[in-house]
């Protein structure tokens, strides 16, 4: 999708005679006769936007024929009658005031969906981002309002008479769109073509393979104002695995929510009578957050705990953990799959010594933060390398390199960390306070300001923007067979009229490929037919 | 000097930014103009040159006057201000049920284009006797550069291919239909036409296939892909679509348009004394006496002249007559002494000339004989042909005539297509002379096969075709759906791959379907209905033989773009 085009009026002048309408264009020597919206909308000069113009014009005139006086106009200009596109986008300016944000949100089937932890986190976010910025989503033809506690208001759209989906209601009035939802509705291939959006990208393990066709459409459809949200640098990294330049990714961590700590001792002791396990009282306790492949993660958890049996593995595996009946003495599975779990992980979190985690799209990074915000030092296990979010506070068991979900762990080797780790007295120390740290660090309140300043950012870097990615074609090409009457066969070509010329197809199919998609599809189109993109400087620009 | 009083065209004239001008809107032109043009224009439709001259002297001086004149001209030259001709709205106001149509020739003044005695060639013929049929059902206009009546339902209308362009919505209030000729002289011809989706719908002849270095070829294929969905090609016969099939896949967009004779004109005479007439004009008695093969065309090696002299030297026993214009191409050539040339005539004294052939040889070699009106015009008057087996003749002549072996170039050399043999010639035309009965067999069947063509199914053809491609019109549905290219991960095949997305919403904001639907295709559908938003069906056709290896696999998906575009329209 492209950003729109806009158009910049031609000198004129609007007449009437015989009962008929007419425009003189004094650029083009020509003249048009127009009807009454045509007239109308001539008047604005097409300096309001598309919503702006409808919504002015609709009661005086039928929706369609007011898209059919825009599109005319359209068609006029192609001819150089009456306005011509212009180089520069539109991008509605921002003063200092509050923003105003659209969180277009099927927050009841998607709530039903994700887990508790994800719910929860997303309830935070939206709390802090209230206090910043306002928010609204949409209430559609009366369908029962959600409650958001007030902090996101309900726009209420009830349109008997027309047929406009959600994303015409995002044309006007915001200044940018945060997308949450997670479900491949496709909603940002339709959204505003001329507002900021950021995309939220969720660790939810149930939605890994629809978090990786979000991100693969999103980061197709970007324009230079859009990013894609994501809450792990360990995320980022695996969407680079697939063509997702991190240019096109932020990353920002989420807040983490942490109880008044109990101590470790009696943490210990309350972990081993929640479980029944005095192991957990006995032992060191290593955690594993883990976001493994079920089958892949069963058996390195079981191959782990197997191998240390002096220690005590608490395993946070939201679908392990109604899966797997049979754990061994020194392993235990936990989900918190309601409030009542959910409300006695900290004490869990709390009796950790270390807590291990692999760099997988599934694993949590809020719960891995939390862990670790109890002051317990971490065990990255990674093809990535050390993830920056938490230097200083945890080691690395570096996975060979590979593409897709598929992680290759070094048991042995992971083993062998673990267990140097938690001898290692005096680096486990300096870790344990860099850990606590996270507490101050990692805040809802951080994770708003920045999503807020990054709308803002966005917004600037389109209004300076002066020239779209993409050159303006002047001379329409017409695809057509050439003949050579030498070997009596005809080849697809393509003519451009203006110059009386034939000349290679696919220089020109890029070329109106462009006019209606980003270089990212365009690109998309060629390697499917296995052919070089022919267009110069044809990767997704965003530098903006 | 302009000739005082002339009608106007429609105008208005205003002022803006200190500036004055005139909106021409018969022309949807504008020019600027000076206080004194304006002035003139007041004065134009009632008083004469001098006497507007001595009104504008009490407030101009003679240089702006005189300017103001030169600009006016000047003006006038470009079609603009005034009418050149009859005011336009006394003369053409459409009235009552009759159809309009336009015709726009290029290259052919209007009193040419139905002026049948004096023309010769034969697309030419086709067309004066075309529109000489057409009158009798509708009202023509031809686009021309000035406004007058040619006569009975014929007029000519001051309207370039530039206006056309630029009023598209008023041609197609008055107007069903566009008819035109295809003409390689120019390579893009009528394409801006085709660019406005408002014009009506435009049928476009063509008429010949091969030669002329492939131009022509060239040009029709850049046609083809231009043509919108509610146009179409007439050809005269089947010979021209099945010549194209081999390039594109839409062969349905060539319609066989026969030609037709004028069977009160060519008709059969007494033969003998058709030859003694013909011998007196020509001074050379022999034609009362011996055998005749005739031969009416340019004498040019493309029209098979190089065979019809061996014909002649092959066969002294007979006599070879060669009629229509000499260019004098074999002047210092010996030409063999039972071949001569009976002059060039007019049409009316065509049944003449081809009742004094006793039978019709046409060696034509050049790709170009898309129908062979001559041999129509000398079947009509009883007079058995021999043809070469080549382009479009045959299927005119049918089983009424001898068709000799040819054999086609598969590729044109020069002008030259194809090849036919003096000595199959000579096997022909003797066979005919040899038997009486067989050729006079011939000559009813010939007569009876060219009383079936007529210049009024011609005409008829063509109406019923504008009326089909005027529904056609009226079904067209413009694409207003928006696809999306992406990549997405093949857990099989663990690589990335490509898909389209056609989204719920198109380019007005309207759902379309399923709100909560994903519409995930391959590639190949998502980029059909991107392009079918901007470029015709044949564009997209020829962009899928380049992609697309397999022919049917790319005609489906095609298809089914276009049926899914019509069903969500």
């Amino acid at each position: 999708m492209k950003v729109e085009t806009r158009y910049r009026v031609h000198q004129h002048r609007k007449f009437e005679q015989s009962g008929r309408k007419y425009a003189a264009d004094l650029e083009s020597d020509t003249i048009v006769e127009i009807n009454d919206v045509e007239w109308e909308l001539l008047d604005q000069n097409l300096t309001e936007t598309l919503y702006a113009t409808v919504e002015r014009l609709r009661s005086k005139f039928k929706i369609e024929q007011i898209f059919e006086g825009i599109e005319r106009l359209q068609r006029l200009s192609q001819r150089g009658q009456l306005s011509s596109p212009t180089w520069s986008t539109y991008i509605p300016s921002q003063s200092d005031r509050r923003l105003k944000l659209l969180v277009p949100f099927q927050f009841v089937p998607e709530k039903s969906v994700q887990d508790p932890v994800t719910n929860e986190n997303r309830f935070h976010l939206l709390v802090a981002l209230s206090k910043l910025a306002e928010l609204e989503t949409f209430n559609i033809n009366g369908e029962p309002g959600h409650d958001f506690g007030g902090f996101v208001s309900n726009r209420d759209i009830i349109e008997k008479h027309s047929n406009f989906w959600f994303p015409w209601y995002a044309m006007d009035g915001y200044d940018g769109i945060l997308l949450l939802g997670q479900f491949p509705s496709h909603d940002i291939l339709y959204y505003s073509k001329n507002l900021p959006v950021l995309r939220c990208l969720e660790s939810d393990r149930r939605m890994q393979a629809l978090i990786l066709e979000s991100a693969l459409n999103s980061y197709t459809a970007q324009k230079s104002t859009d990013l894609i949200l994501s809450k792990a640098t360990w995320l980022t990294d695996w969407l680079s695995e697939f063509g997702v330049d991190s240019a096109g990714v932020h990353t920002i961590s989420e807040g983490i929510n942490v109880v008044e700590p109990i101590g470790k001792e009696l943490a210990k002791q309350h972990a081993a009578v929640l479980t029944d396990n005095p192991l957990f009282a006995q032992r060191p306790v290593v955690g594993i957050i883990s976001g493994f492949e079920p089958n892949a993660g069963m058996r390195n958890i079981l191959d782990i705990a197997t191998a240390n049996p002096h220690l005590v593995f608490f395993v946070y595996d939201s679908i392990l953990a109604d899966a797997y009946r049979n754990p061994l003495s020194n392993l235990v599975i936990f989900n918190a799959s309601d409030e009542s779990t959910r409300s006695v992980l900290p004490i869990f979190f709390q009796a950790l010594d270390v807590v291990c985690f692999p760099a997988v799209p599934g694993t949590s990074p809020s719960l891995v933060l939390e862990a670790m915000a109890y002051g317990t030092p971490a065990v990255v296990i990674s093809k990535y390398g050390l993830p920056p979010e938490i230097e200083g506070a945890g080691v690395l068991v570096q996975c060979p390199a590979g593409k897709g979900n598929d992680l290759e762990v070094p048991m042995q080797h992971l083993s062998e960390t673990i267990n140097q780790l938690l001898s290692d007295t005096e680096r486990c120390e300096k870790y344990r306070e860099v850990a606590k740290g996270f507490v101050a660090k990692y805040t809802w309140e951080r994770t708003a300001q920045e999503i807020v300043r990054l709308f803002k950012q966005g917004s600037a870097r389109a209004n300076t923007r002066c020239q779209s990615s993409t050159p303006l074609s002047l001379c329409q090409p017409l695809f057509c067979r050439y003949y050579d009457p030498r070997t009596g066969m005809a080849y697809p070509s393509v003519y451009r009229q203006e110059t009386n010329r034939f000349e290679r197809l696919e220089n020109a199919l890029a070329e109106v490929l462009s006019k209606h998609h980003t270089p990212a599809e365009v690109e998309s189109v060629f390697k499917h037919f296995q052919r070089e993109v022919p267009l110069a400087g044809n990767g997704l620009n965003r530098s903006g | 000097m302009l000739d005082f009083p002339k009608p106007l065209h429609q105008l208005h004239i205003f002022e803006k930014d200190g500036g004055l001008y005139a909106a021409d809107l018969d022309k949807a032109s504008l020019v600027e103009i000076s206080a004194a043009i304006a002035d003139v224009l007041k004065l134009a439709e009632t008083r004469t040159t001098e006497e507007i001259i001595e009104t504008l002297k009490t407030a101009y001086s003679d240089g702006d006057i005189e300017e103001a004149f030169e600009t006016l001209i000047e003006y006038v030259g470009r079609g603009l201000l005034l009418n050149r001709g009859e005011k336009s709205d006394v003369l053409f106001f459409k009235k009552g049920d009759c159809p309009h149509f336009l015709l726009v020739v290029q290259g052919l003044a209007p009193d040419a284009v139905s002026d049948i005695e004096n023309t010769s060639a034969g697309t030419h013929v086709a067309l004066a006797y075309t529109i000489q049929a057409l009158k009798d059902q509708a009202v023509l206009h031809f686009a021309g550069t000035q406004n007058r009546k040619l006569g009975e339902n014929f007029y000519e209308v001051d309207l370039s291919l530039l206006d056309m362009v630029r009023i598209p919505e008023k041609i197609a209030s008055q107007y069903e239909g566009i008819l035109t000729i295809h003409s390689d002289r120019s390579q893009e011809g009528f394409i801006p036409l085709f660019r406005c989706p408002e014009l009506p719908p435009i049928l476009m002849q063509v008429h010949s296939v091969g030669g002329h270095g492939g131009t022509n070829v060239r040009s029709v294929l850049l046609h083809y892909t231009a043509l919108r969905d509610y146009d179409a090609f007439t050809a005269p016969t089947d010979s021209v679509g099945e010549f194209y099939s081999q390039f594109v896949w839409d062969k349905g967009v060539f319609n066989t348009v026969a030609n037709g004779v004028d069977l009160n004109l060519f008709r059969p005479m007494d033969k003998q004394q058709a030859k003694n007439e013909l011998a007196k004009r020509v001074g050379d008695e022999r034609i009362k006496t011996m055998p005749t093969v005739g031969y009416l065309s340019r004498f040019q090696p493309e029209k098979g002249a190089s065979i019809y002299l061996k014909l002649a030297e092959l066969n002294p026993h007979l006599l070879f007559l060669q009629a229509g214009q000499n260019e004098g191409r074999y002047a210092q050539r010996k030409i063999p002494e039972n071949l001569i040339y009976i002059g060039f005539y007019d049409r009316e004294k065509l049944p003449l000339i081809y009742n004094a052939f006793d039978v019709y040889c046409f060696p034509s070699v050049s790709g170009e004989e898309t129908f062979g009106l001559t041999v129509l015009e000398a079947m009509a008057c009883g007079v058995p042909p021999v043809i070469s087996d080549f382009d479009g003749v045959p299927s005119v002549v049918g089983d009424a005539g001898l068709i000799v072996p040819t054999v086609p170039f598969e590729q044109d050399i020069t002008s030259i297509a194809s090849y036919a043999s003096p000595l199959d010639f000579s096997e022909g035309v003797n066979l005919l002379l040899n038997d009486n009965s067989l050729r006079a067999a011939y000559a009813q069947k010939a007569l009876n096969r060219a009383q079936t063509f007529t210049w009024k199914k011609t005409a008829q053809r063509i109406l019923d075709l504008f009326s089909e491609l005027n529904w056609k019109k009226k079904l067209f549905c413009e694409n207003r759906l928006n696809t999306f290219f992406s990549s997405y991960w093949n857990t099989h095949q663990k690589r990335l791959e490509q898909k389209s997305i056609v989204l719920n919403m198109n380019s007005r904001y309207e759902m379309l379907v399923n709100p909560y639907g994903i519409f995930n295709q391959k590639v190949e559908d998502g980029l059909v209905i991107s392009l079918l938003k901007e470029h015709t069906v044949r564009e997209v056709e020829t962009i899928l033989s380049e992609l697309i290896e397999d022919e049917d696999t790319a005609k489906a998906i095609l298809a089914r773009c276009y049926g899914f575009i019509q069903a969500t329209a």
